[in-house]
């Protein structure tokens, strides 16, 4: 193989994967809602702020446990909220989520919004974004802000210091 | 007192659903990277085997970087005044991190050495040493006691007054410092305490004794070129510079040039095994995959009677030795392929022949890893620096920073992972490709062997994407 015929392979390989890459990512771009769905099987879309437990545990969706609460932690203060069906909540008892870590999926800009019920006190800490809200036992704390930042982050009671969900904030 | 018993009783039921702290291995960073998308998996899978080929068809035919030419660009004025300076400078530091451990707040977010020590020590100082040469070796505060008591020791003494050093055994080799990078990584990804101030500290202290009394039994240099397993890693990565930083000078050098003089004394393919696989650990371990595998681990040493937090953290160990053997049966394969195409080389002299091929994949896994996370820890260094013990002091004003997350968009953080990747990819493949051709005297099987050599290489970077990627995550 002479240089010529080098420079030449050098340059088509350079050429195939410049253009494959700007392929790619327009697709990327305007089908990511699918290409996200293909990966994670159960995505709702963005607008609803849904939540799920992903390809992991459909069947544990926390929005499907709000709409039946237990009679003992019924407490006239979270009723308006319960007409809200799509509001995710996140059950703890004994200071861990019932179901396991799940994750919350939002999309950037959108208003991130969810609930921790707790049968302790304790406070909820969302990182990255430092919010933190306080949860009396037996009640529901409701975290509300923009979806700014892309990226994972692990929502936590801060006095246990165990995570209870995963936030995933795509852009 | 009562919340505390609730909690372990709470932990004991829920641990069969869920892991109580194994998920949260990077508490200290407030944000993790999104997975890599779908198509820019595919695009990193297709690009890394086009330029593999490519590489194959392209690559020159005879050896050209096996002799290593260095020109020396600058004289160090003052540089022994420097070395002082330098070495104050580690040791200052040194002290500072170990009484913040010790004296300040127990939270790992608002106390300085947890952040120092996962973020500016072990991942800033390998990409500097890889930017700008081996920063590591002026500011190493072990060194710099050591030299100084050397000194002390001369002055009072006379020539004489310390003993002749005892002769660095040569089989030990690097074997020193790929157990104690393999043990620091345990502590990172596994020791449930890993974040703790004071247990930090303490284990800062007990790693410098170590250092001391090592250079004082085989001497200072060549327990350091072999056994300090910090100052030996990040040597290795500042190799891939083209900046060497030796004697007071300067030189400079073909970039990869450094690495292919790597002197590959026993161990040196453990150490970067154990950097390859405790990297690709701590991406492994943070995913749905490990995570759906480990309860299931833990649960088995529950079931012979051992705690919960223990059974975890043994599952933890297997994994992470998995990791690495993983890592190292993958380069294993590639040295028995290269056997079989002639010349009898032996299995030891071609694993050694190509160690050097592992560290630029080593670094990439690094910058994979850890780029984004290192931007933002090191946004934290702003405060932590004005409020060192995390008691509310505010020494430079700079005690209401905080971390900017947004500064880099997701893509960007991506292209980053998937290009360290491919180049990392890239560079060893031509390390490997120079290396087959000065080893082999016969041109063809020197390419053959480099089949081998391919499949090792593309291995690791298709593990590496594959750990990004949406997949494992």
């Amino acid at each position: 193989m002479s240089n010529v015929q080098r420079y030449l392979l050098v340059a088509l390989a350079a050429v195939v994967l410049v253009v494959g890459f700007v392929v790619l990512s327009d697709s990327g771009d305007d089908d990511s809602g699918s290409a996200t769905n293909a990966a994670t099987a159960t995505q709702p879309p963005p607008a609803q702020t849904g939540a799920d437990g992903g390809a992991t545990a459909p069947a544990e969706e926390p929005a499907e446990e709000t709409p039946a609460p237990e009679p003992e932690e019924t407490t006239p203060a979270p009723e308006p909220e319960e007409a809200e069906p799509r509001v995710p909540t996140i059950r703890v008892r004994g200071g861990e989520p019932v179901g396991g870590v799940k994750t919350l999926r939002f999309a950037e800009g959108d208003e991130i919004d969810f609930r921790v019920r707790s049968d302790q006190a304790d406070e909820v800490h969302v990182h990255g974004y430092d919010v933190t809200k306080q949860v009396e036992a037996g009640g529901t704390a409701r975290l509300r802000f923009e979806a700014s930042i892309v990226g994972r982050f692990e929502v936590e009671l801060h006095g246990s210091h165990t995570q209870i969900a995963r936030l995933e904030v795509q852009p | 007192m009562r919340r505390r018993t609730l909690v372990a009783a709470g932990l004991a039921a829920g641990l069969a659903l869920a892991l109580p702290s194994a998920a949260a291995a990077h508490g200290l960073v407030g944000k993790q990277d999104l997975p890599i998308p779908r198509w820019l998996f595919a695009w990193g899978a297709a690009g890394v085997l086009i330029v593999s080929f490519v590489a194959l068809a392209t690559l020159w035919p005879s050896p050209r970087l096996q002799e290593l030419r260095e020109r020396v660009v600058w004289r160090v004025p003052a540089a022994r005044a420097l070395e002082i300076l330098g070495g104050a400078i580690g040791v200052f530091v040194f002290a500072v991190v170990v009484y913040a451990g010790l004296a300040g707040s127990q939270s790992p977010q608002e106390n300085l050495a947890p952040t120092f020590v996962y973020y500016v020590f072990w991942v800033a100082i390998p990409f500097l040493s890889f930017l700008i040469g081996d920063v590591f070796r002026l500011f190493n505060p072990w060194r710099a006691i050591a030299v100084a008591a050397a000194w002390l020791a001369a002055r009072v003494g006379g020539r004489d007054a310390l003993p002749e050093p005892l002769p660095y055994p040569r089989a030990l080799g690097r074997w020193p410092a790929a157990i104690g990078i393999l043990v620091f990584a345990w502590v990172e990804l596994v020791y449930v305490d890993r974040d703790d101030p004071s247990t930090l500290a303490i284990m800062a202290l007990a790693y410098a004794a170590v250092q001391l009394v090592g250079m004082s039994l085989y001497g200072i240099r060549p327990w350091l070129r072999n056994a300090d397993p910090f100052g030996v890693t990040f040597s290795l990565l500042a190799r891939l510079s083209p900046l060497h930083w030796r004697d007071g000078r300067l030189a400079v050098r073909k970039p990869l040039a450094g690495v292919v003089a790597l002197d590959p004394r026993p161990g040196t393919v453990a150490l970067v095994c154990v950097m390859i696989g405790t990297t690709s650990f701590d991406g492994f371990s943070m995913g749905t995959v490990w995570n759906d595998v480990a309860p299931d681990v833990q649960k088995l040493f529950m079931d012979i009677g051992l705690g919960a937090e223990v059974a975890l953290q043994i599952a933890f160990t297997l994994g992470l030795l998995a990791m690495v053997l993983l890592v190292a049966a993958l380069y294993r394969l590639g040295v028995e392929g290269m056997r079989t195409v002639g010349e009898a080389h032996s299995a030891q002299e071609l694993a050694r022949a190509f160690a050097h091929t592992l560290v630029p994949i080593a670094l990439a896994y690094l910058v994979a890893h850890y780029f984004s996370a290192l931007t933002y820890q090191a946004q934290a260094m702003a405060y932590l620096i004005s409020d060192p013990l995390g008691d509310g002091s505010n020494l430079f004003g700079t005690a209401s920073a905080s971390i900017d997350y947004s500064w880099i968009s997701a893509n960007a953080i991506w292209y980053v992972q998937v290009g360290a990747l491919i180049v990392g990819h890239v560079c060893g493949l031509i390390l490997a490709h120079d290396r087959a051709l000065a080893l082999y005297r016969d041109a063809r099987a020197a390419t053959r062997s480099q089949y081998w050599m391919l499949v090792v290489m593309v291995g690791f970077t298709s593990l590496g994407l594959w750990l990004l990627s949406a997949a494992s995550q």
